[in-house]
């Protein structure tokens, strides 16, 4: 079975970038263009890893994070959090709020492959 | 007061006229919308998919990738230039470079550094983001050039791209660019030199020791933000310097002593002493001298600290007690 990875970015070029990308080296992946869509997927699915942009209209990456940790059950699955340049603020509330790694942007889909690679091998 | 009925009459049409247009005009940009909308989806389908591969091909299956989405021609060649030009600045590694060499090949470089000639500002604006999208060492010379457009909204643009083009060679010009009299706001020649890679300190060594008190704020500035220690003497110069001249510039002062404070310039302990408790610097000067002073490491610096709390005013101090 391969590993099913959400992709959730308001940016429809970068969340087919990315999807392109993982699919190309095996995952199955699901995509969704806010955070409020992503959570109710991460809700009623189960992932082996979740990639989100942080900001987004509505709910931002790291709320959407948030929600998922403070879910009942909880939802543990790794996020990486694709964040804008010198945005150290979203890192650090990222972290706090669960996240497992960050990728700034501008990002390289080859490392980000390599990053989500790293993970799922953990 | 009456108004006559003629009167009323002709108000109430001509409100109702503009009504129908306004909604007419809001149909129309509705409708446009959606067609664009359409077209778009139309050329996405077409061709989405293989722009989106140029993140997974790899040597000859991305070289044809390359030279099919090159050749596109008409409105799906617009819209793969588009997509690109959307997606450059979000992406770097050799998606990135794919990405430019298609755009390249298709003929955006050679027209771009045409048309930063074009007659209309707008035009040339355009010309100057898009080489600083494209990059590479032939966009630098024209971009430097556009840093003396006639036009501040070219020049500003033109410092911006040189950023995003993230070539060491154009630290100079944007080091110039500080100047009181280009017109540039400090912030962008500031942030676009703070892109710049592998950067000569010589640059701003020079920049430190100019006329243009626009160019030795900027200049120190941005040493401290770069942790350059090569220009920490000469940063020193400058505020010593400063302090002596004839009109000193208070942001110069307080720019120099900040990085100072960040680069942790150890000989620059006791000036700094000096300036935070003088009566003849401004509050924000002094100000920034304990700001400095409370970032330096060492026993000294700790030592000369506890001297200063006793002479400085009640901001310097404050500053120095939480250290």
């Amino acid at each position: 079975m391969p590993h099913r990875i959400l992709v959730v970015d308001d940016d429809a070029d970068i969340r087919d970038l990315v999807s392109t990308k993982l699919e190309s080296s095996g995952y199955e992946v699901e995509t969704a263009g806010d955070g409020v869509a992503g959570l109710e997927l991460a809700i009623n699915n189960e992932y082996s890893l979740v990639i989100s942009d942080v900001m987004m209209p509505g709910m931002s990456g790291v709320d959407m994070v948030r929600m998922m940790r403070s879910a009942e059950p909880p939802i543990s699955v790794p996020v990486i959090l694709l964040t804008a340049k010198n945005q150290e603020r979203d890192i650090e509330s990222g972290f706090a709020a669960g996240v497992t790694d960050y990728v700034v942007k501008p990002f390289s889909p080859r490392e980000l492959a390599a990053r989500v690679a790293g993970i799922l091998a953990r | 007061m009456l108004v006559s009925w003629d009167v009323l009459a002709v108000a109430v049409v001509v409100l109702v006229v503009a009504c129908v247009l306004a909604l007419t005009a809001v149909v129309l940009i509705k409708a446009a919308r959606h067609a664009g909308e359409r077209r778009r989806a139309v050329h996405d389908e077409a061709i989405r998919t293989r722009i989106m591969m140029l993140a997974v091909a790899e040597d000859e299956a991305l070289a044809k990738l390359e030279s099919e989405l090159a050749s596109t021609t008409g409105a799906l060649g617009e819209h793969v230039e588009n997509t690109l030009l959307r997606m450059i600045p979000e992406v770097r590694g050799d998606v990135r470079g794919a990405m430019i060499r298609v755009l390249a090949a298709r003929g955006l470089l050679s027209r771009s550094l045409d048309r930063i000639h074009s007659r209309g500002a707008i035009q040339r604006a355009a010309a100057a983001e898009l080489l600083g999208i494209l990059g590479g060492r032939e966009v630098i010379g024209p971009l430097t050039a556009a840093l003396q457009d006639k036009s501040l909204e070219v020049r500003l643009v033109a410092a911006r791209a040189l950023g995003v083009a993230a070539r060491p060679e154009a630290g100079g010009h944007l080091v110039d660019a500080l100047s009181l009299t280009s017109g540039i706001p400090h912030s962008v020649a500031a942030t676009a030199l703070l892109n710049l890679p592998e950067q000569d300190p010589a640059v701003y060594i020079e920049g430190l020791r100019d006329r243009d008190a626009g160019i030795r704020y900027g200049s120190a500035a941005v040493v401290g933000l770069l942790l350059m220690s090569e220009a920490a003497d000469a940063l020193f110069d400058c505020m010593v310097a400063e302090r002596g001249r004839e009109g000193a510039s208070d942001v110069v002062i307080a720019a120099c002593a900040r990085s100072l404070g960040r680069l942790g310039h150890k000989p620059a302990i006791s000036e700094l002493a000096d300036i935070s408790c003088s009566s003849a610097a401004s509050s924000s000067v002094r100000q920034a001298a304990g700001e400095a002073l409370k970032a330096m490491p060492g026993a000294e610096a700790r030592d000369v600290r506890r001297r200063v709390i006793e002479h400085a005013d009640a901001d310097v101090r404050r500053i120095l007690v939480d250290a």
